[in-house]
């Protein structure tokens, strides 16, 4: 498998008579930082869920690398799933105890300023996101897996949360599967975009290189056939074009302004293609 | 489980019951309870806690998942199965409102089954609802297969009731080994393929709509179950014909074998095998014709030389009352003579069946003794005055006898001795005998009225501990000679001047010994003494107050082999173990029945 941590091979998985993924193959590489984007429904919580073994392929292979085992993987789903009745210590000893480990990281919990007597049910959303997130780092995870939970923290301890993610990616070369729709802040983590429509990948390149390949244009007039873009709007300034693949020809024959975006306004410019198709077909 | 026998108990909304009365059945119906809240609940705690995603991404299999959920239960169900058993055995007993052995059945069953439910919803009541249905169905599976299997082999004098009552009160299984473990066999077919197709599935189990589980389950489920019931079909044919095997000797010296599903008739050189069942000890036979009632149907007779059976009573439905079956029947002339409900309360109906002409009728007769009460017992007839009368007695009652005359009228036979307490009410030699926990007293009618002849103090009770062993086919040539056992001696009652005569020395059970009288017609008495510790079987013949011995037959009685004998006018019946002998009386000559093996 290479450098890869995980092999995904002909991933298929139904909800009844829908598909929610259809033949999948995918790839991820060691202490590689993916986001998955998509519009709703697309496939992506499915997948990340097949990958924390939560949901059972009904056709399909997940294969991760022999140096990672299941005490390694590491998943958050956005119910944030965990035992509520417990307390914080009963959680905690719970997950070292079943996750067998047995020198944890606890350099994330001891920044947590909560009582461990309580109950996580007590705890706010933001909280128990952050106590979720720091049992999983506890396990010093090869793979982690985060499904959209970041939008429920506030900044401060949002940044917290990103600062522990960025220093485990580093200190243990975890592979990072994240799902998110809220960029601002993570514009610099993700080194990978995975795109996913009707439980297929539609687009996977790097964050450099999609930066490169989608620029905006702002005009009044149609854009030449010539141009390729993936979706159009209106605003008050005109009409907003989402050039894609861009060509350095384009600048030389016409005399637009492509305009270089951020990550978030990429990935909310390919979703917005995708509801444009589907609203055509 | 506690509590509430408690509080039932100290309200006294139960009154005169002892604490263990209460809390038994409270206890059993609790741990029904228990073992169906177990079951369902597996998921249940994560369910609740919204921790399935959690519990699914710990690194267990799903099947190590299953394991570790389903261990603490099984620990569990098994640990108050042991609590009953003790208070079981602690006298609880005989407070139970389920046999035991129908009790663990269940309580096993219905956890196995809403465990293996348990992942195919989230809703709690569903699942509980769900598992009681299937519960029900498997049961009805159950009984279904051996009836079905019972109408295949030809057996027509079979209702459903029959089969259900008899699977249910777990009768056969309870007579041997071998039933006990074809029964379980039989349920473990039926119920492996819900587990077999649990573990399937659940290998797939994920956080889906509990639908696609459930679908899975099903596609299991389906081929696995018919797999199933086959096997369990074949388990119970296999079973009922290979069980227990029942031996009755008719007059004419047939051996009848029997089973739950074909019965055989031994001739001397040959074997006849019918595909009909009898029910153990209500048969009766008048060569060449083998008589036998069949609960719910009516009254059945196999001629046992051409192997033709005809029903040559068929009883009404009797539709929100009691089928009082054939408890009360007494043969005289050509007649069968038994009970019926009547149509009031107060009413009941004496059915008259000639076993010739095949011919019935009916008498109604009404008195307030026959409301809230059973069959009474038709203790003799004979013909007065032009006009025939039964004398009919109640058991475990206050109430007189009656004389029921051929018109309709009711007589009661009022007497002015003291009542006792509730007392049994026999006619033994033209005495009436009334038997009751204070005591006995002999009445003999006099001037149309019964007068108290003799009475036996509780102290010195004459105990006629052997009243089952009169013989099945009560008719009236009556009894003369009552034997028995007064303190530690065997004892006569004779009959002319109504004195104990001693006969020897009574063998205690707890001296290893097992005694019983044989009464074959007013002039034949017989006496086995079945010595365990010796491993013998003594038969005498009892004359007046002569008791002389007749045959010992060794290699009878030994530990953990079903022996039985029987006494019957066609001769001696021994069963030991696996081996059938057949001896003719007075002689004890042994009948050979080639086919017997």
């Amino acid at each position: 498998m290479n450098e890869n941590v995980l092999e995904v091979r002909n991933l298929k998985v139904r909800f009844g008579k829908k598909v929610a993924l259809g033949d999948i193959d995918v790839q991820f590489r060691k202490g590689e930082s993916v986001v998955i984007a998509g519009s709703n429904g697309a496939g992506k919580s499915t997948l990340l869920r097949c990958l924390a073994g939560v949901i059972h392929p009904d056709k399909g292979q997940i294969l991760y690398a022999k140096d990672v085992p299941r005490e390694k993987i590491a998943f958050i789903s956005d119910g944030l799933s965990l035992f509520e009745n417990m307390t914080l210590k009963q959680g905690l000893d719970f997950h070292l105890r079943t996750f067998h480990i047995h020198d944890p990281d606890e350099s994330f919990f001891q920044q947590l300023k909560f009582s461990l007597n309580q109950k996580i049910k007590s705890l706010s959303v933001g909280e128990r996101t952050l106590y979720h997130l720091s049992l999983l780092l506890s396990q010093k995870p090869a793979v982690l897996l985060i499904d959209e939970i970041i939008h429920a923290v506030d900044p401060y301890l949002r940044e917290k949360f990103l600062e522990a993610v960025i220093e485990a990616i580093d200190k243990y070369g975890t592979t990072m599967i994240t799902i998110n729709h809220t960029f601002s802040e993570i514009q610099n983590i993700p080194e990978r975009v995975l795109m996913m429509e009707g439980g297929r990948f539609i687009l996977d390149e790097k964050s450099e290189s999609l930066k490169a390949k989608i620029k905006k244009v702002v005009t009044d007039v149609e854009l030449p056939a010539e141009i390729p873009f993936v979706f159009k709007k209106e605003s008050v300034v005109g009409k907003e074009y989402f050039v894609y693949p861009f060509q350095d020809d384009f600048r030389r024959k016409y005399p637009y302004d492509f305009q270089s975006l951020e990550l978030g306004e990429i990935i909310k410019a390919l979703i917005g293609g995708e509801y444009a198709k589907k609203r055509m077909s | 489980m506690i509590a509430l026998p408690a509080v039932i108990f100290l309200a006294g909304i139960i009154p005169k019951q002892p604490y263990v009365a209460i809390f038994m059945p409270t206890f059993q119906s609790g741990l029904l309870f228990w073992a169906l809240f177990l079951g369902v609940s597996l998921f249940s705690s994560e369910r609740g806690q919204k921790g399935m995603e959690y519990l699914l991404s710990l690194p267990y299999s799903r099947l190590e998942l299953l394991g570790i959920k389903v261990l603490p239960r099984l620990l569990s169900i098994l640990f108050f199965y042991l609590v009953f058993l003790a208070l079981y055995y602690q006298g609880g007993r005989d407070f139970v409102a389920l046999a035991v052995f129908s009790f663990s059945f269940l309580y096993f069953v219905l956890f196995f089954i809403s465990l293996c439910l348990a992942p195919l919803s989230d809703n709690f009541l569903v699942l509980s609802l769900v598992s009681l249905f299937a519960l029900v169905v498997f049961n009805e599976i159950f009984f279904l297969i051996a009836w079905l299997l019972m109408r295949m082999a030809g057996i027509t004098y079979f209702s459903w009731s029959k089969i259900s009552g008899t699977f249910l009160s777990l009768e056969w299984a309870a007579e041997s080994w071998l039933s006990f473990l074809i029964l379980i066999l039989a349920a473990i077919f039926i119920l492996l393929p819900l587990g077999l197709a649990m573990l399937f599935s659940f290998k797939k189990f994920d956080v889906r709509p509990s639908k696609i589980y459930g679908r899975r389950y099903f596609k299991f489920l389906a081929p696995s179950l018919a797999l199933g019931i086959l096997c369990a079909s074949l388990t119970v044919w296999l079973g009922i014909d290979r069980g227990s095997r029942y031996f009755y000797l008719t007059q004419d010296q047939k051996l009848i074998e029997s089973n739950y599903i074909s019965t055989k008739v031994y001739d001397h050189d040959s074997v006849s095998k019918l595909m009909i069942d009898f029910y153990r000890y209500s048969y009766w036979d008048a060569p060449p014709f083998l008589y036998f009632f069949h609960w719910g149907e009516g009254l059945v007779r196999l001629n046992t030389d051409t192997g033709a059976t005809e029903m040559i009573y068929q009883q009404p439905k009797f539709k929100g009352k009691r089928n009082w079956g054939f408890s009360g029947r007494f043969k005289y002339e050509n007649i069968i003579s038994l009970f019926e409900p009547g149509r009031a309360p107060d009413e009941i109906q004496l059915v008259l069946v000639d076993v010739l002409t095949k011919n019935n009728s009916r008498i109604l007769f009404k008195h307030d003794f026959f409301r809230d009460s059973g069959p009474p017992k038709i203790l003799d007839t004979t013909v007065r005055q032009g006009k025939r009368f039964w004398l009919a007695g109640f058991s475990y009652s206050t109430k007189h006898p009656l004389r029921l005359w051929e018109d309709g009228r009711v007589e009661n036979l009022e007497y002015k001795e003291q009542l006792l307490d509730k007392s049994s009410t026999d006619y033994v030699n033209g005495m009436l005998i009334l038997t009751s926990a204070n005591g006995m007293i002999y009445l003999k009618e006099k001037d149309n009225a019964f007068i108290a002849i003799k009475k036996i103090s509780q102290e010195d009770k004459y105990w006629r501990w052997n009243w089952s062993r009169f013989p099945v086919n009560r008719d009236s040539a009556g009894i003369i000679e009552l034997y028995g056992k007064r303190k530690d001696r065997l004892v006569r009652l004779n009959p002319e001047t109504l004195e104990f005569e001693d006969l020897g020395e009574w063998k205690k059970i707890e001296d290893g010994y097992s005694v019983s009288f044989h009464y074959l017609d007013p002039s034949e008495y017989y006496y086995a003494e079945i010595d365990r510790r010796g491993q013998n079987l003594k038969i005498f013949r009892l004359e007046g107050r002569q008791m002389m011995l007749l045959k010992i037959f060794k290699d009878f009685g030994a530990p953990n082999r079903d022996d039985r004998f029987e006494i019957s006018k066609g001769g001696i019946l021994i069963q030991r173990g696996k081996k059938v002998q057949v001896y003719s009386l007075p002689d004890f000559q042994e009948i050979k029945y080639k086919q017997l093996g």
